[in-house]
């Protein structure tokens, strides 16, 4: 699969455009990490939850100050704030603050496993601003319960995408973490989500990371991530739904294909987070590393401007399988969450892993 | 931050004539929901001039949301707007009496893919 001139083209404006986004660093995207408690007990959690966190919620008040401070600087409406946790589901105040997030002019989602979903709580959560929700689904009903260390799951999932689907002011998508136990079903979970009019599906590998490290059956291998991709290329051919793979990594020669748009790690760039300690990172799952400052000890703007300079200059991601990588340019050491510290190699690479 | 935010419209235009566009507007954080908003960007010029006319109230409707802005000094308008299908329908009304020009109301339906909106009009003398 060789690119054509055009394309070449347009990965290189599109590598002067991502330095340049880095240059201006403006926040569009704001997690919240706003509980660490979670129902679910998955083998793949980068967050390592669990029911009873150590780490108690977020005061809603708290957040809402970073929120009206960067009101200041940003128009609201350009920046988008998801909510995820943990398990969002888990606040009970969860109405409560979509409706104070929503009245200060922020548009807001949420990443759920759709667990606690019900058509009430759903309602009521459209009422109070709710404009997006992804929601999980990792294969048929064995495999699903398997990751996600909970029997009733898949049946949960099942109700929470009924509920979902037809609602028209809120966007969806269905993420599916590929693994080896369900990606010879993955044509059987597309044509379940079709059926439940679900539009769009996104598909990951699982980041060797947090509780992730200890299970050999989620990381796919070379022929798989060549299937994984192809399979994406051939749904992506119908529009029954929009099938794309996640922002996770490089595709190489895929990348133009596989998603709507080129990979671009946006992590500290547009992309920032409230931790439910106050600590401001990128993205949740970003090792603790990278954390850069604390709301509680500074405003968030003087953390989000001042700092985060190892993810707006990536010169230093240059070593391991990335030193002499002619791709660099083009993928720029690939996704933050694959680092440990701002020394160390990446934890994977699916273009170079490709290329063995 | 001048240099940087004129490199970005720069790059905007040039990816957009490539039809990439939409690689720039709206992204997806990695493990995040999709933006469930389409981000509309767009310039309205004078037909004659070519230059850029501020003050013109632009009133966009989908098929679940709808919203107004206001064009500023160069012409360019920026706003989120929630979509499902984007199909827009899009009216640019002249707020501001003689004040920058006196152009008719225009209406026009764009299937919305992340490009940017261009719009001329012809002023009325």
């Amino acid at each position: 699969m060789s690119l054509g001139i055009r394309q070449n083209l347009v990965k290189k404006l599109f590598a002067g455009f991502a330095k340049n986004e880095a240059k201006l660093h403006k926040l569009s995207y704001l997690f919240w990490e706003c509980t660490l408690r979670c129902n679910l007990n998955c083998l793949h959690c980068g967050s390592d939850c669990k029911k009873e966190s150590q780490i108690k919620d977020m005061p809603l008040e708290d957040f809402l100050t970073v929120l009206r401070e960067i009101k200041t600087e940003y128009d609201p409406g350009k920046v988008m704030i998801v909510l995820t946790g943990g398990e969002p589901l888990m606040r009970k105040d969860l109405e409560e603050c979509g409706k104070k997030i929503t009245s200060l002019g922020y548009p807001w989602g949420m990443v759920t496993n759709g667990y606690m979903l019900n058509p009430d709580k759903f309602r009521n959560l459209v009422n109070s601003g709710l404009r997006a929700i992804t929601l999980s689904m990792d294969g048929l009903e064995e495999n699903h319960n398997w990751l996600r260390g909970n029997k009733k799951s898949f049946a949960a999932v099942e109700n929470a995408l009924s509920i979902i689907s037809h609602e028209e002011k809120v966007v969806h998508d269905v993420v599916t973490c590929v693994n080896k136990r369900n990606i010879s079903e993955l044509e059987d979970v597309r044509q379940n989500l079709i059926h439940k009019g679900i539009k769009a599906w996104r598909l990951f590998t699982i980041a060797p990371i947090g509780r992730a490290i200890n299970y050999s059956e989620l990381h796919l291998d070379k022929t798989e991530i060549k299937y994984l991709f192809e399979y994406i290329l051939k749904c992506r051919q119908d529009n029954r739904i929009n099938t794309s793979f996640s922002c996770e990594a490089y595709g190489g020669e895929y990348d133009h294909q596989i998603r709507d748009g080129l990979f671009f790690c946006r992590a500290g760039i547009n992309i920032g987070s409230v931790l439910a300690n106050g600590s401001v990172s990128a993205c949740p799952n970003n090792n603790p590393s990278f954390v850069q400052g604390n709301i509680y000890k500074e405003p968030f703007l003087n953390i989000w401007n001042n700092k985060f300079d190892s993810m707006r200059n990536r010169n230093w991601m240059k070593n391991g399988v990335c030193k002499n990588c002619k791709e660099f340019k083009y993928c720029n050491g690939g996704a933050m969450h694959l680092r440990e510290n701002c020394h160390s190699e990446t934890l994977r690479c699916l273009w170079h892993e490709l290329q063995k | 931050m001048k240099l940087p935010k004129i490199k970005s419209s720069i790059y905007k235009k040039v990816l957009g004539m490539f039809g990439a566009a939409g690689f720039l507007i709206t992204f997806q954080a990695c493990y995040g929901t999709p933006q469930n908003y389409a981000n509309i960007e767009g310039t309205i010029s004078d037909n004659d001039t070519q230059q850029g006319i501020e003050g013109l109230k632009v009133n966009i409707v989908s098929d679940s949301d709808s919203l107004s802005t206001v064009t500023d000094s160069s012409g360019n308008f920026y706003t989120g707007i929630i979509t499902n299908d984007r199909n827009l329908k899009i009216t640019v009304e002249d707020i501001d009496g003689e004040e920058n020009g006196t152009y008719n109301t225009f209406n026009t339906s764009v299937d919305y893919k992340n490009e940017l909106i261009t719009i001329s009009l012809n002023e009325n003398i």
